[in-house]
């Protein structure tokens, strides 16, 4: 299916005006509104059942001008022009607080792609394992792959990069892995790919939760406290902790991705029901 | 040069040391899958595996080995019998 035109002219335009093609994503996005796109309302009631209709009607258009954002800032990262594709900063970027070796852990919420400017001025060699379109400039982009020996392979490169003193950015995904952990998330049982986890006790690094957000047109990158390395059930219940507060605090930063991995294959009860 | 007798018996303790529930008595053979279908280490035992042998036998970084596909008991130690 090709996709709408207006879209298309907009992720060409992000190579060469990212922010103002940011901008006319989110135009685009209050003006298509009313088309009843956004995050699966009954996902959004499913998540967060104490909201009341008109605000998850809100949360829904605000989570379809993120895609629409997230998409323009893709094609810019993707764009061999685009000298700095991201859009400005919300606040300040506090590094200080980040000191290698780190085990970055990132999560299928808000526009992810955005956390590259977090990366991108890490102190230190920056490993990114499984997120395309920000393995730019000077980030060593990292393929875990699909096969067990390809995960192996990418776990064992993280840890030479930790053990050189660098850094590893990577995904906690849910409920699709062999290898995952038991936590509470929104009052249920989830598991979480152990990955991060792992990689964290063998190494003695901490973990750093980390997620971005949209303020206006600009991005904030939330950044947690420092999990020390250790026991991985312990370390996977502190990140599942402070991922709910941050979408609790966020619910836009909500996407069908996570929504989709969070479920997986059960059937999620539904308090309309 | 480490002698490849030698090499096998250590990475086969490392093996059974680690898990001794899992391989304790049971014939390890070289051509043995690492993973799946094989000894049936996920991703990270395999890695944490591979750790532990590079540890007591020193030397030669596991990272080149890992990305050349499937691991087979034999090829690890072949890998680092060669260091």
């Amino acid at each position: 299916m090709s996709r709408p035109r207006p879209r298309r002219a907009l992720q060409r335009a992000a190579g060469r005006f990212p922010r103002a093609a940011i901008a006319a994503a989110t135009v685009l996005g209050r003006a298509s509104a009313p088309l009843g796109r956004g995050l699966d309302d009954a996902a959004l009631r499913r998540f967060l059942p104490e909201l009341p209709p008109a605000e998850r009607a809100r949360l829904r258009q605000a989570t379809w001008i993120g895609w629409l954002r997230m998409r323009v800032l893709e094609a810019g990262l993707n764009s061999p022009t685009a000298r700095w594709p991201y859009p400005p900063l919300a606040g300040e970027l506090d590094l200080t607080r980040l000191r290698p070796p780190l085990v970055l852990a990132g999560f299928h919420v808000g526009p992810l792609p955005a956390l590259g400017i977090l990366l991108e001025q890490l102190p230190g060699e920056v490993l990114v394992l499984q997120l395309s379109g920000t393995a730019r400039r000077r980030l060593q982009a990292g393929w875990t792959g699909t096969e067990e020996w390809q995960r192996a392979a990418a776990l064992r490169r993280a840890v030479g990069t930790l053990r050189a003193g660098g850094s590893v950015f990577l995904l906690v995904d849910a409920n699709e892995f062999p290898t995952t952990v038991d936590v509470t998330l929104f009052g249920r049982t989830t598991r979480l790919a152990r990955g991060a986890f792992a990689l964290a006790r063998i190494t003695g690094s901490p973990l750093v939760p980390i997620a971005p957000r949209w303020r206006g047109g600009r991005v904030e990158i939330v950044v947690g406290d420092a999990i020390p390395p250790g026991d991985e059930a312990a370390m996977a219940a502190a990140t599942a902790g402070w991922l709910e507060r941050f979408l609790r605090s966020s619910p836009e930063a909500l996407s069908q991705l996570f929504v989709n991995s969070f479920w997986g294959d059960d059937e999620p009860p539904d308090p309309g029901a | 040069m480490p002698d490849r007798a030698r090499t096998a018996v250590v990475v086969r303790e490392i093996l059974v040391g680690t898990w001794p529930l899992r391989f304790d008595g049971l014939p390890l053979p070289d051509e043995a899958l690492v993973g799946s279908g094989g000894l049936g280490l996920d991703s990270i035992d395999a890695v944490e595996f591979l750790l532990a042998c590079e540890d007591r036998l020193g030397g030669r970084s596991t990272e080149a080995l890992l990305a050349g596909g499937p691991l087979r008991l034999g090829g690890i130690v072949d890998h680092f019998a060669q260091a």
